[in-house]
């Protein structure tokens, strides 16, 4: 490659390659003392290891190693199934975390994501600082990667799937670690680097010197097209991520599990990154879906609502565990997912502020707490409609929902309405006051036609009493 | 000077101020004290309703008059919960009665282990100033612990009951019988603060309830049907 070619550009992307992102995502679920098991992703097809966890290395495996040897290496080592989708999907939250500090991320899966960094050197001064930045959110994430400039993307990717650490706005630098990379490190075919090794061509370095015409009349179109893409003379355009309008996180448990207070451990995490979530957005949420998958592909469903909006982790916890207390798992459970689709703007209400002064909760937390444990049809308030029929002039209002309000004429009503009307015979009462005739609802099928009385019955207690065709009634009680 | 003192009648030693009177002390004190509306009562309460009391309402019948006994208290307060009601309430009611309807909550639970669990967590909220709860029975440690929440949190509690014929002690800190016959409305002190127990005497809810027709005697009524 000629310098002068590269001394005109910079070093303007950025890669990130994990390649433990699974396993590594994995570990930060299970318990300290779960995470000193030598534990192991393996391919199922080939038979071999993919992703390690420290004690495993110690224990001298190494990725690629059959799984025949490592089980003769290391007897206790803990095997479970690689899963790309669910890496894939992975990587969507971690180029999501990424995004707050970073606007263009291209994803490529299932363990790069490639940024774009010189659009951001106005807002962090200096590469340093974005570097300190992303390793603060590499820790936080417990993620082992590699991080690594390039003036072109694929320079970039290759430089950090080669496990290359740098950082830099040099361009020669970079050139430097290029050069010395062997072709089994490159992207290309293993029948092209084969043929290249036959030439003599071992490192990238050789590869760049020779002239481009020559090797792609060798080497055909595609090997051209690869060294402009690797000198950053093509750029070929990349789909930047675009964070989805909803939160969706599915985790597996690694272990089938029925127990609430172990779900609740990984629960946790997912509400934190719920919390994340929202709280970068500026919104929040009245519900979760909570999803337990079991073997068999089917799931329990639970649905939680909150009266008040939430977007807090500790919130949200009890109320899902006081939830859980309720609905105990029958079916252990495999992975777990929360799902929050209804998503509204946060802002504060000051009439709520008003309310927390006196308490510690507003009444919409404390709705939504006891919601969650007694079900949501045991906790209302009562609404006034504009029906003349006794019956239908109220409406339960569950504690998430807005009552409308109605104007309706105060009328003599007593306090307590028997849901079901019961037959009395009505010498046993005397009457006090009546009749109010009430006669609606003709244009429904529930026509009603009835007249009301105050009477008293044998304890002198107010009673309301109708008559209809079909004789009287009591309706309710005054006092 | 001891034969002095004697020699007045007892009138002017409370004039005076020499005679001790537990009903007075509670008057002065910093206890907040929300009027129950009733003159009468408010005497034999010392006040009114005790912010942060537990109080009970032992019920010869249900819907004689106990919930107009408390209605000018409902009247003033943001918040009420109703906890397991025995019947529905009637939000038209409320509103000829001038509650405020969305500022009411009802709560019903399945087993009494859910309504005392609901009932603590509505304490510990603080944001409800007064509590109604049905409740059979409660044994001594459940009203002690709410007595402390509610004590803690200053929300008033109503525990309804029916007639409890036992006479067993409850940290409550008012027990009241209601009971309604011919004559009228009657309230019975069980229980109270710095005071005896008062048999039963005419409490005015009637005010609050559709006027009664005057009756001579009940039984020269003409009974229906009408």
């Amino acid at each position: 490659m000629a310098p002068g070619n590269l001394l005109r550009q910079s070093n303007k992307w950025l890669f990130l390659h994990a390649p433990q992102l699974l396993l590594d995502f994995q570990l930060t679920l299970q318990a300290p003392v779960q995470q000193q098991q030598p534990q192991a992703l393996v391919c199922q097809q080939r038979q071999c290891l993919l992703q390690l966890n420290s004690a495993a290395r110690q224990a001298g495996l190494h990725p690629g190693q059959s799984l025949a040897v490592a089980r003769s290496l290391c007897a206790e080592l803990e095997i479970r199934p690689y899963q790309e989708l669910q890496e894939r999907q992975l990587l969507r939250q971690l180029a999501h975390a990424f995004y707050q500090d970073i606007a263009q991320i291209a994803l490529f899966p299932p363990q790069g994501l490639l940024f774009e960094v010189r659009s951001l050197q106005r807002l962090y001064g200096s590469l340093g600082q974005l570097q300190q930045r992303l390793q603060q959110r590499l820790q936080h994430w417990q993620l082992t990667a590699s991080l690594a400039s390039g003036f072109s993307p694929l320079a970039a990717q290759l430089l950090a799937q080669a496990g290359v650490n740098i950082v830099t706005g040099e361009v020669e630098l970079v050139t430097a670690q290029l050069n010395q990379l062997p072709l089994s490190k490159t992207t290309l075919a293993a029948e092209v680097q084969k043929r290249l090794t036959g030439v003599g061509i071992h490192h990238v370095a050789a590869l760049l010197a020779l002239p481009a015409s020559s090797l792609s009349q060798r080497f055909g179109k595609s090997m051209s097209y690869y060294l402009a893409a690797l000198r950053g003379q093509v750029q070929a355009p990349q789909h930047y991520y675009r964070p989805p309008p909803y939160f969706y996180q599915r985790v597996d448990l690694l272990s089938e599990t029925s127990d609430w207070p172990r779900l609740v451990f990984v629960l946790k995490r997912m509400l934190k990154n719920l919390e994340d979530f929202l709280c970068a957005r500026q919104l929040c949420t009245r519900e979760l879906v909570i999803d337990a998958h079991h073997r068999n592909k089917e799931y329990t469903r639970l649905h939680i609502r909150f009266a008040h909006d939430s977007w807090q982790q500790v919130d949200m916890l009890s109320l899902c565990q006081l939830h859980m207390e309720r609905q105990p798992l029958q079916t252990p459970a495999l992975e777990l997912s929360l799902k929050v689709t209804r998503l509204r703007p946060l802002r504060a209400e000051p009439q709520d502020m008003l309310t927390t002064e006196h308490g510690r909760w507003t009444p919409a937390e404390l709705l939504s707490r006891l919601q969650a444990r007694l079900g949501e049809t045991a906790v209302y308030r009562l609404a006034l409609t504009s029906e003349q029929r006794p019956d239908r002039a109220q409406q339960c209002v569950r504690a998430s929902q807005k009552a409308t309000m109605v104007t309706v004429q105060a009328r003599v009503r007593p306090l307590w309405l028997l849901t079901e009307p019961e037959p009395v015979a009505i010498n046993e009462f005397t009457r006090q006051w009546g009749p109010e005739r009430i006669d609606s609802g003709w244009w429904d099928n529930h026509h009603l036609q009835r007249d009301y009385y105050i009477g008293l019955d044998a304890h002198a207690r107010q009673a309301w009493l109708f008559r209809d065709q079909r004789g009287w009634f009591l309706h309710g009680w005054f006092g | 000077m001891v034969s002095t003192i004697a020699a007045q009648p007892i009138q002017e030693l409370l004039a005076k101020g020499l005679v001790w009177q537990g009903q007075q002390q509670l008057e002065d004190s910093a206890q907040r004290y929300a009027s129950t509306g009733y003159p009468e009562l408010d005497k034999t309460l010392g006040g009114g309703w005790l912010a942060g009391s537990v109080n009970e309402l032992q019920l010869a019948q249900n819907y004689s008059g106990e919930l107009a006994l408390l209605l000018p208290l409902l009247r003033e307060v943001t918040g009420t919960v109703w906890l397991n009601p025995p019947q529905e309430p009637y939000a038209p009611g409320w509103h000829h009665q001038q509650l405020a309807i969305n500022q009411q909550y009802v709560i019903r639970t399945e087993t009494e282990r859910d309504a005392l669990w609901a009932l603590q967590q509505t304490l510990q909220a603080g944001c409800m100033p007064v509590v109604l709860a049905w409740f059979a029975n409660l044994s001594a440690t459940a009203v002690r612990l709410i007595q402390q929440c509610a004590q803690q949190h200053q929300v008033t509690v109503f525990v309804f009951t029916c007639e409890q014929s036992q006479t067993e002690a409850r940290a409550y800190t008012n027990r009241l019988l209601l009971e309604r016959s011919g004559k009228g409305f009657f309230v019975q002190v069980l229980k109270r603060r710095y005071g005896w127990p008062l048999p039963p005497f005419p409490c005015a809810v009637d005010r609050h309830l559709p006027k009664r027709r005057q009756t001579k005697a009940p039984a020269q009524v003409v009974h229906g049907p009408w």
